[in-house]
């Protein structure tokens, strides 16, 4: 027999009516799972949007941008919150190790848990590779430039090291970017790839929502009933 | 040398041991944000977190401090 019951939703923040069809719990007996415990009361229970799962939408955001996916489902406080997580991560790595600590060339095994922050880290990837290394004419590699060189171009069109001339080194020219070393560099490489790492577990929240952590337990209905809130 | 920040390496080599503090607290914020099932405890969780990791990682560094300079002399003690 349906029994009608008045709750109190977060969401709504007003009582409202749910008419549940199952069978009547007894008193010690926790609520019964099912579609209603679910989806929708974990909705009323952390007082966010109802998710779908998988939602490939927020996925792809949070391809794009850390945090995106979780913003464009309506939870916007998890999504900035996890974003700045991740680019408070990747940032400091930049802040402590330099560019170079975003290297898919000459690091390439920290490159792929950087890479997992998105097209961020590919986008600094590049602008490394192409604005700040260039060929060694002697050995034709590219390469960061060592102290007294300069980056020019040679006659096709390459960016070349070259060594600098006293009037240059005079005025203060060189490599537009210096080697991060020792443990400054390996700790810079580290916090870029966890913020990767960080990234892949927002990357899975937003596209399988619900999949971490256990649910907190269900009350007894004799708890409920006391409230005034059970069936 | 403002303008050469995130592009020059920093200096702070005596310091290194202190850059794991702000790395840990962006993956408190980070973590947490996903895994906190009720966002009114998100703060709360995110300083616990933080404390757990840092005392994790000082309770280590005193552990193998007595290992190198009090268990390694001990146990072969040098001439």
């Amino acid at each position: 027999m349906p029994c009608v019951s008045t709750v109190y939703a977060p969401v709504a923040k007003k009582p409202v009516r749910v008419i549940y069809t199952g069978p009547m719990p007894e008193p010690d007996q926790p609520a019964p799972a099912g579609p209603a415990n679910t989806a929708a009361s974990r909705a009323r229970a952390t007082g966010e949007p109802p998710l779908r799962s998988p939602d490939y939408a927020a996925g792809l955001g949070a391809v794009v941008w850390p945090g995106l996916g979780h913003v464009l489902q309506g939870r916007r406080k998890r999504g900035f919150l996890a974003m700045a997580g991740v680019l408070g991560l990747f940032l400091y790595g930049l802040f402590v190790g330099g560019i170079d600590a975003v290297d898919s060339q000459e690091d390439r095994i920290w490159f792929i848990g950087a890479a997992l922050v998105g097209p961020l880290a590919w986008g600094t990837d590049w602008v490394h590779q192409n604005k700040f290394k260039a060929i060694d004419p002697q050995r034709n590699i590219q390469r960061s430039g060592y102290p007294g060189e300069v980056r020019d171009t040679d006659a096709s069109g390459r960016a070349v090291w070259r060594q600098a001339t006293p009037a240059e080194l005079e005025a203060g020219m060189g490599p537009p970017n210096a080697k991060g070393l020792g443990r400054l560099n390996e700790i810079a490489m580290l916090s870029i790839a966890l913020a990767g790492m960080l990234n892949f577990i927002i990357f899975l929240d937003a596209l399988i929502p619900g999949r971490g952590g256990k649910d907190p337990p269900a009350r007894p209905a004799r708890a409920r009933a006391a409230e005034g809130t059970g069936g | 040398m403002l303008h050469r920040i995130f592009i020059e390496p920093s200096q702070a080599h005596d310091a290194w041991y202190l850059m794991i503090v702000p790395m840990v607290i962006f993956i408190a914020i980070g973590y947490k944000a996903v895994r906190t099932k009720d966002m009114d405890h998100y703060w709360r969780e995110v300083l616990v977190f933080i404390l757990q990791v840092l005392g994790g990682m000082a309770a280590l560094a005193l552990v193998f401090m007595l290992i190198v300079n009090v268990l390694v002399p001990w146990l072969a003690p040098m001439p």
